[in-house]
């Protein structure tokens, strides 16, 4: 999926003289981008909630609400038994979990204004990438690796939290 | 879109400053998504503050839109980028790539290696990351390497040998490898059995295989819901036919 919003991503520049052409290009890059990023998510969810069916906009809420309170809640049982590498792995995949939030709220939104908000054009900044909204292609392209860090550290702390050896 | 008159005196009144176009979310009914610039005072004090910005959530909703405020901290995001390139370009023989996100102005710095870093080598990261902490209003960071990521902990390592035990070395090796984390050699593993054993948390068996001691159990914990370990342990066994 990466490799092709890549492509649309340089087609997209390619064709920067073709307005429509562009514009299209450069929506469907983003879109393919999140898409990506959303696979990864969604698998790392449905591995330990095989249930979930959420919507894309409950997924920062999920991470940042549900989530975190298991893992909060089996932190401070690790304390009381003073596995200080338990307690490491629980803060860093707290910290995952609220950056894997922000960057699923952000890569929705482009998602949204990608394809239910034509009236916002893709923005050429004129060194061969372009920007939709507030966000740049070279952001949306670094979406995917990001969302496949966080997704380990998570399930790291996720695993021990559920005692799933 | 079009900024309906209601919307457009609410966010007035808050002084909250547009990052970009309101972005209408067809999924939710009233649903938008506005871009706001937030910047920081002096005290590095968020302006508006996430007070100002959940009561403007809050107006919205009484006139009928579901709004999710996205904040666009311009200052916040240029120094990620700037000390992300800075890593990249003072550090290419180890760092492979770099990426800061920041929380609550403490910068999270994660690090992917090129190979094994030395103890001085981390000492140079660690002195960049701290010459940002001390000339931007960042309040402190932290560092994290991808290889120490991928290799298991003791607690990793234990609860594993709860689930399996008895366990040899190169059983280990191989549930550690299908669970994504990366096993520098047996003898790394020979090393983290002896080691536990030394701490009084595993037992060595006459065929060299580990059980856990019950120092090591008590040290795990357990729960008493559907995630119990002990139901995962008879399950295992079940597996296994024993």
């Amino acid at each position: 999926m990466e490799r092709v919003a890549l492509s649309l991503q340089k087609w997209a520049v390619q064709r920067r003289a073709h307005h429509d052409d562009f514009d299209l290009y450069g929506r469907s890059a983003f879109n393919r981008y999140y898409y990506a990023t959303f696979l990864t998510v969604r698998s790392l969810i449905i591995e330990f909630e095989p249930q979930w069916t959420g919507a894309h906009s409950s997924v920062p809420d999920f991470l940042a609400g549900s989530i975190n309170r298991e893992i909060k809640r089996y932190r401070s049982s690790a304390l009381r038994r003073q596995q200080s590498d338990a307690v490491e792995i629980c803060n860093r995949t707290v910290t995952a979990l609220s950056a894997l939030a922000d960057l699923m709220k952000t890569a929705n939104t482009v998602r949204v204004t990608a394809d239910y908000n034509p009236s916002i054009k893709i923005q050429d900044d004129r060194q061969n990438r372009f920007t939709l909204g507030t966000t740049s292609i070279t952001e949306a392209h670094r979406w995917a690796s990001q969302a496949q860090v966080f997704s380990h550290v998570i399930r790291r702390g996720w695993r021990l939290a559920r005692g799933i050896a | 879109m079009e900024l309906p008159e209601l919307l457009r005196k609410a966010l007035q009144r808050d002084g909250a400053q547009l990052a970009g176009e309101v972005i209408s979310n067809p999924a939710v009914e009233g649903g938008l998504f506005i871009p706001l610039r937030v910047s920081r005072d002096a005290a590095g004090k968020q302006r508006p503050s996430h007070k100002e910005l959940a009561n403007l959530r809050n107006d919205l909703a009484t006139i009928g839109f579901s709004a999710e405020l996205l904040i666009i901290d311009e200052q916040t995001k240029s120094i990620e980028e700037g000390l992300r390139a800075s890593l990249l370009s003072s550090f290419p023989d180890f760092v492979r790539n770099s990426f800061v996100t920041t929380i609550e102005l403490v910068a999270h710095v994660w690090i992917d290696e090129k190979r094994i870093i030395l103890d001085n080598e981390r000492n140079s990261i660690e002195s960049l990351a701290q010459q940002y902490v001390e000339i931007t209003e960042l309040r402190g960071y932290h560092l994290y390497f991808m290889r120490d990521e991928l290799l298991a902990t003791n607690t990793e390592v234990l609860s594993i040998v709860r689930k399996q035990a008895p366990i040899g070395c190169e059983e280990l090796c191989e549930i550690l490898q299908d669970r994504g984390f990366s096993v520098p050699s047996l003898d790394w593993i020979n090393r983290k059995f002896d080691a536990l054993r030394k701490a009084g948390l595993l037992l060595r068996r006459s065929d060299r295989s580990y059980v856990l001691t019950s120092e090591g159990l008590r040290r795990l914990g357990t729960r008493k819901n559907r995630n119990s370990p002990d139901i995962s342990r008879l399950l295992a066994l079940a597996r296994r036919g024993d």
